[in-house]
């Protein structure tokens, strides 16, 4: 796979912002503009159309004029790479998990599997750690700060 | 209120039991942050934002101040060290802090940066005390116009002068203000952009933005360049002492730190980094022993350190004189203030004197805590140092989790965290700006509310933003900043005349 560069990255970018701008001011022009003297919701944000619009041309302008002498983007291959998804997905499934399976569990298996991607751990220290862990934060924060945190539908389920 | 007896009325509130306690734990909360990789002021003092909203706003926000100059502090405890600078501000500290680590002098070097940044935190809260009320009094003359220009010319300068090129700057800042114009727009009440997202209504949240983009994202940084970990030496209190020779030469560096510091504080930009940036280009021109600079010299530790700390306090300044936050971790505060239905700017001496005074003396109690907890305590913050990956990386995230979700108790936020964190770390990867970003969803709605409420006063008429001088003057400079690369590189294409760039490459 060839190396992305950064004049590709800004190109990319000044892209995604020239369509995000269209999509904002599509959206802006539904909301009220009132008079000059009487500014309504719409005028603040069709000010920032403009601006979104401008900054966008302005990365795409320097993406293209840097092109042929852009440096490789710093991303990381092979394990790296795979270790970053994994954090990435196991993030985005803890933070799903925690309105079903509620904080303390799912904060408990999401620190278990997390020891274990950053560790050489055995799977019992893993849990170890991940209990004391979440311990920790559960007393401080919601026994003592009393953060009310997501019980989970799961378990209430299981309570009732 | 006379700026002695401004200060003696602070100190009167700095010195209640409440705000003592609010002090130390800033200060300690900021020097661990600072310690630890992995979390930068920004991102600790997001995760600090919504315990700050059970205090009352003076304790509130005298705990962050102490977080930030803590972890001014902090950061260079870990560029000292182990080569690794704690946030951006240290990065300069590296070169010689490390050097003297080899030499067997680590234990000095911290002592002697310890008292730098007491001396420029201190020095600098006694400018902030004169100078902030001057600001303030100015301030009073300013109509929506002038604060338009203020705020909007404030956030583009910054926005340059953050690092990078143009659109580095600017993209992020154009994202920033899109973003804070979701929710309910406060004039009508209309909803804008919430696409039927109940707890979009009330914005963005900061928290979950600021975690997202600068906690997640830098340990996703951490984690996929996972490397053994460098182990501190360790520093024992009897080795904290500096010799007379490393005294002598720091009281030079200390001084022009401080005034170096203290003057960027109060402008637009990354200023603790330039601040120490600036502080050893100058240690370089100025110093007797320039030649020993980058070899271990004492001098590129004393100056930067001093200067990063100058700034971190006088960035209070425009803060508190005029509303208006020049940097992520002041807009923040600023954040805050709004929470508690505080209103800073120009008025605010005369109607909440006990936060403006309040934090302003907390300041240097801070400061002065700083020195006499951190050098006893350095066996502890050299032995966190000592914690892996594996243990304090889960502990962030779960309390990211607990500090994004507790502000409103959304788990939209949450989710939100997750998204920011993709975009964040997508935008460092091509070496967009963030703060930028930051500022400008805490100053969108600010500009919004001067557009409007300019437009509103001069009957329709847009010429009452170019018109009055103050606009007019801060215009020219946004200008004059904004112009100032092309006519560099025009002046090197046409006539060969080779300078220097005045825009840094990064700050962050």
């Amino acid at each position: 796979m060839p190396a992305l560069s950064r004049s590709g990255g800004y190109i990319s970018a000044g892209i995604v912002g020239i369509l995000l701008s269209a999509g904002y001011l599509h959206m802006t022009l539904d909301l009220p503009m009132g008079e000059m003297d009487q500014p309504g919701a719409g005028v603040f944000p069709l000010l920032v159309t403009g601006i979104l619009f401008i900054a966008s041309v302005s990365a795409l302008w320097e993406g293209w004029h840097h092109r042929i002498n852009s440096e490789a983007l710093d991303l990381p291959t092979g394990t790296d790479r795979t270790r970053l998804l994994k954090l990435v997905g196991l993030l985005l499934v803890y933070f799903l998990a925690i309105p079903w399976a509620g904080f303390t569990l799912s904060s408990i298996v999401f620190c278990m599997l997390l020891i274990r991607l950053l560790s050489e751990l055995t799977w019992q220290r893993c849990t170890i750690y991940a209990i004391a862990m979440t311990f920790v934060v559960y007393l401080i924060f919601i026994s003592i700060l009393k953060v009310p945190m997501p019980a989970g539908i799961l378990i209430e389920l299981f309570r009732s | 209120m006379e700026a002695i007896d401004g200060l003696l009325y602070g100190l009167s509130i700095a010195f209640t039991l409440n705000n003592l306690l609010a002090a130390l734990v800033g200060a300690l909360a900021g020097t661990l942050i600072g310690v630890l990789p992995g979390l930068g002021p920004t991102a600790g003092i997001a995760m600090i934002l919504p315990l700050s909203y059970a205090l009352d706003p003076t304790s509130g926000l005298i705990m962050m101040a102490g977080m930030y100059y803590g972890a001014m502090y902090g950061g260079s405890t870990t560029a000292i060290l182990i080569n690794m600078p704690g946030e951006s501000a240290s990065v300069i500290t590296c070169i010689d802090g490390y050097k003297l680590t080899k030499k067997g002098r680590a234990g000095a070097v911290l002592t002697i940066v310890a008292v730098g940044s007491f001396v420029g935190g201190g020095l600098s809260v006694l400018g902030v005390m004169l100078f902030a009320p001057a600001l303030a009094n100015v301030g009073i003359l300013f109509g929506p116009a002038e604060f338009f220009a203020l705020t909007a010319g404030g956030l583009i300068l910054f926005s340059r002068i953050s690092g990078g090129t143009l659109a580095a700057g600017i993209f992020p800042m154009a994202i920033g203000l899109m973003l804070s114009t979701i929710g309910q727009e406060m004039v009508t009440g209309a909803d804008r952009f919430t696409f039927g997202v109940e707890d979009l209504t009330l914005g963005v949240e900061l928290v979950a933005l600021v975690v997202g983009l600068y906690g997640v994202t830098e340990i996703m940084t951490v984690v996929e360049s996972l490397r053994k970990q460098g182990k501190p030496t360790p520093v024992k209190l009897k080795e904290m002492l500096p010799s007379r020779e490393e005294w002598r030469r720091s009281w030079g560096p200390y001084g022009r730190g401080t005034a170096m510091g203290f003057v960027l504080g109060l402008l637009p930009g990354p200023s603790a980094t330039m601040a120490s940036f600036a502080s050893y280009r100058l240690e370089k021109g100025v110093s007797k022993y320039k030649e020993q600079l980058g070899e271990g010299a004492i001098e590129g530790v004393a100056g930067p350190e001093t200067a990063n700390n100058a700034a971190a306090t006088s960035s209070m300044v425009p803060l508190l004189a005029l509303g208006i936050p020049f940097g992520s971790v002041t807009a923040l505060m600023l954040a805050a203030m709004m929470v508690h239905g505080v209103q800073p700017g120009p008025m605010m001496m005369s109607t909440h004197p006990e936060i403006f005074w309040g934090v302003i003396a907390s300041m240097l109690i801070g400061n002065a805590m700083l020195v006499v907890l951190n050098i006893p305590l350095i066996g502890l913050w050299v032995s966190l140092l000592r914690v892996p990956n594996h243990v304090f990386l889960p502990i962030i995230l779960m309390v990211a989790t607990v500090g994004c979700y507790s502000v409103r108790n959304s788990m939209v936020d949450v989710y939100m965290l997750w998204a920011v964190a993709l975009v964040g770390y997508v935008l460092r990867k091509l070496e967009f700006q963030l703060a930028p970003l930051v500022v400008g969803v805490v100053l969108g709605p600010l500009i919004e509310k001067h557009l409007r409420e300019g437009l509103f006063m001069s009957l329709g008429d847009v010429s009452v933003f170019y018109t009055s001088p103050i606009a007019i003057g801060i215009w020219s400079v946004v200008v004059i900043v904004l112009l100032l690369e092309p006519l560099r590189a025009m002046c090197a294409k046409l006539f060969g005349i080779k300078v220097k760039k005045i825009i840094p490459e990064s700050s962050e």
